[in-house]
């Protein structure tokens, strides 16, 4: 009863004419951004991030968001399937069998059932979260510092091993993450950390700027190394409706592709990249025709961009309930909420109802809204991959500058968002998994005193961690068998190379 | 070399946190406690990476393919002139010199093109930062 009374409000709240205008402008903007070649969700968010200052409500403000994260998330699979380059890791699967499909000539019907597949997906994906984050927010009410140190440490490591990526690499984006957001004053002791001298360092880094660095600039620094663009199969995308066989192939693909995206997407960590490819395995092994995948079928289409979208809904719990980031993007919206003064967390739901309720509520105007904007305006989004890179390039790097002056209007900012933009670009180009790096700088505050208050209330003892503390405690032991599990798998292979 | 210039990096931050900022006692860590820790990740991490790259590839791929370094690096020096000369020169007229250097050095556009290109960009950037969402973007020597 309080669920369907809280989403009652919520409905309120985002069918508030501002908040429609939001939602519907952040989808649009995010399909528009998120479909240009090279520009992922990670990058969408980051170069419209800035706006968040301007608008005067938290629950706008992630409305806004979340509309751009959804629009984004579908305009990589138009990349994927038209061009061939997946924006994202998400989008890599839709690309297999999606490009082949337009190569056919079948783009509309792949672009269509993405839609409609994202549609259902993420429908299912806003019920599950409008039933599991009340009742898990509330467990988490229960939780102190040494839960919180505990809970971040398994979040932040079950990025760099759910990432698909090399652990070693992932562990060094993290600790590089960590010491960014250690310049500046500690907040304990008033000390100056790495500021080399400088006052401009004093206040650290800020989140914006580091992420349109990495995300925005580095992306185009690394774009401008490839000689190769995508080539467009087709501009004419042909029938966007699936015919009857197609719906056949479909339906149960997109259902099981929904479950399967939700219960994975709410882990940290590259939740929408592992249900994609899980779906994509699940849908192959479970196909009559298996030798039609990779070849253009359509429920390998339909599978992935569900199960990406469901968990993409999902990965909003773990923010909304324990106030931990699951992926780059998400970690921008909790961004987001605190430059808007809000603490992500178990008191959100009980503090900040409207955000919560109404961000949850638009998500299902939301969905509605993406696919009466996606499907009509497929034309549009086609001629937006013909933008030429000489001029989306010099423009994007425009947005990213112009964006971070006018956070504090210094100029001084936009020296700092060229060191990240050399450092996104780097690794990228020592092909490091990027997502743990802006996880671990917006968790590193809350890790760094939520261990400083557990040592300060156990006297020093680490036995705070698990002794009468069973939740600490089991997040600690999944920690520890993470660890081991790796290294026994290094053994293991060293074992049989040396074999 | 990436490799050993992270766990350099490691090393440097946790000596400066462990010297410089002081690590503080286990009841009351001090400002270098955690970014030491960090800096230990990134040590053993950078190692380990450095360890596992070690005589894996005699005949590794050269990181740059020809002169594929050159672009992004002529990039990141526009922006940092960009950066330089807007406070004195204003929004307006360095856009216009920012995307004139872009268009005739990154992508090596013929002069029309990179003139109508450059022009057409600024104003449009001018317009919607300026006046549509009214950032305070620095006038410079220009009026506007």
């Amino acid at each position: 009863m309080e669920i369907l009374n809280g989403l009652i409000e919520g409905l309120g709240v985002a069918v508030a004419p501002t908040n429609l205008l939001f939602a519907f402008v952040g989808a649009l903007l995010g399909t528009a951004v998120g479909v240009l070649p090279g520009l992922g969700p990670a990058a969408t968010i980051s170069l419209l991030l800035p706006m968040i200052y301007k608008i005067g409500s938290p629950a706008t403000a992630v409305i806004f968001l979340a509309g751009i994260y959804y629009g984004a998330m579908y305009g990589g699979s138009t990349t994927s399937i038209l061009l061939n380059l997946p924006g994202e890791a998400a989008s890599v699967v839709t690309s297999l069998d999606g490009y082949k499909m337009a190569l056919k000539g079948r783009a509309g019907a792949a672009l269509g059932i993405a839609a409609i597949g994202s549609f259902i997906a993420g429908t299912i994906g806003v019920l599950g979260l409008t039933f599991v984050a009340p009742p898990l927010a509330e467990f988490a009410l229960k939780f102190g510092p040494p839960e919180y140190f505990s809970l971040t440490l398994v979040g932040l490591l079950l990025a760099v091993f759910l990432s698909g990526s090399s652990i070693v690499k992932g562990m060094i984006t993290l600790s590089l993450g960590l010491l960014f957001a250690a310049v500046g004053l500690d907040p304990v002791t008033g000390n100056v950390r790495f500021t080399l001298g400088t006052t401009h360092l004093q206040s650290g880094f800020d989140f914006v700027t580091l992420a349109m660095g990495i995300f925005g600039l580095g992306e185009i620094f690394y774009n401008l190394e490839q000689s190769e663009a995508g080539q467009i199969v087709t501009t004419k995308v042909g029938r966007l409706w699936p015919t009857m066989q197609d719906w056949a192939e479909s339906k149960w693909a997109i259902v099981r592709g929904s479950v399967l995206g939700f219960v994975v997407g709410v882990l940290p960590g590259g939740g929408a990249v592992l249900s994609s490819l899980a779906s994509y395995g699940l849908e192959k092994r479970l196909s009559k025709k298996p030798e039609e995948f990779g070849e253009g079928a359509i429920a390998g289409v339909a599978g992935p961009e569900s199960a990406n979208n469901a968990a993409s809904s999902a990965s909003f719990i773990p923010l909304m309930t324990l106030g931990i980031p699951a992926n780059a993007s998400i970690a921008m919206i909790y961004a987001a909420l605190l430059i808007q003064g809000i603490q992500p967390g178990p008191f959100l739901i009980t503090e900040h109802p409207d955000v919560f309720w109404g961000v949850t509520a638009s998500m299902y105007i939301g969905n509605a809204m993406l696919l009466a904007l996606n499907l009509p305006l497929v034309g549009l989004w086609v001629q937006l991959l013909r933008v030429p890179f000489s001029i989306l390039g010099p423009v994007v790097v425009l947005f990213t500058t112009v964006g971070v002056f006018s956070i504090a209007n210094n100029v001084t900012d936009i020296f700092s968002l060229l060191f990240f933009g050399v450092v996104g670009y780097l690794l990228k180009k020592f092909k490091f998994e990027v997502g743990p790096l802006p996880m671990a700088f917006v968790l590193a505050p809350m890790i760094e005193n939520a261990l400083r208050q557990s040592l300060l209330i156990s006297n020093g003892s680490l036995s705070i961690f698990v002794v009468d503390r069973p939740i600490s405690a089991t997040l600690l032991g999944i920690f520890a068998v993470m660890v081991l599990s790796q290294v026994v798998k290094f053994f293991r292979t060293r074992a049989r190379t040396a074999k | 070399m990436a490799a050993l210039f992270l766990t350099l990096l490691g090393l440097t931050t946790a000596s400066y946190s462990l010297f410089k900022l002081k690590l503080g006692s286990m009841q009351l860590p001090a400002a270098g406690f955690m970014p030491f820790l960090a800096s230990l990740v990134l040590v053993v991490a950078s190692f380990l990476w450095l360890m596992g790259s070690l005589g894996k590839d005699p005949n590794p791929q050269p990181f740059w393919e020809g002169r594929a370094w050159l672009k992004p690096l002529l990039a990141a020096a526009t922006v940092f002139g960009y950066a330089f000369i807007m406070g004195k020169a204003g929004y307006l007229l360095s856009t216009l010199l920012f995307m004139l250097v872009w268009q005739f050095l990154i992508e090596r556009e013929k002069w029309l093109k990179a003139t109508i290109i450059a022009v057409v960009a600024t104003a449009a950037m001018w317009l919607l930062f300026s006046k549509l969402l009214n950032v305070q973007v620095p006038t410079g020597i220009l009026p506007i």
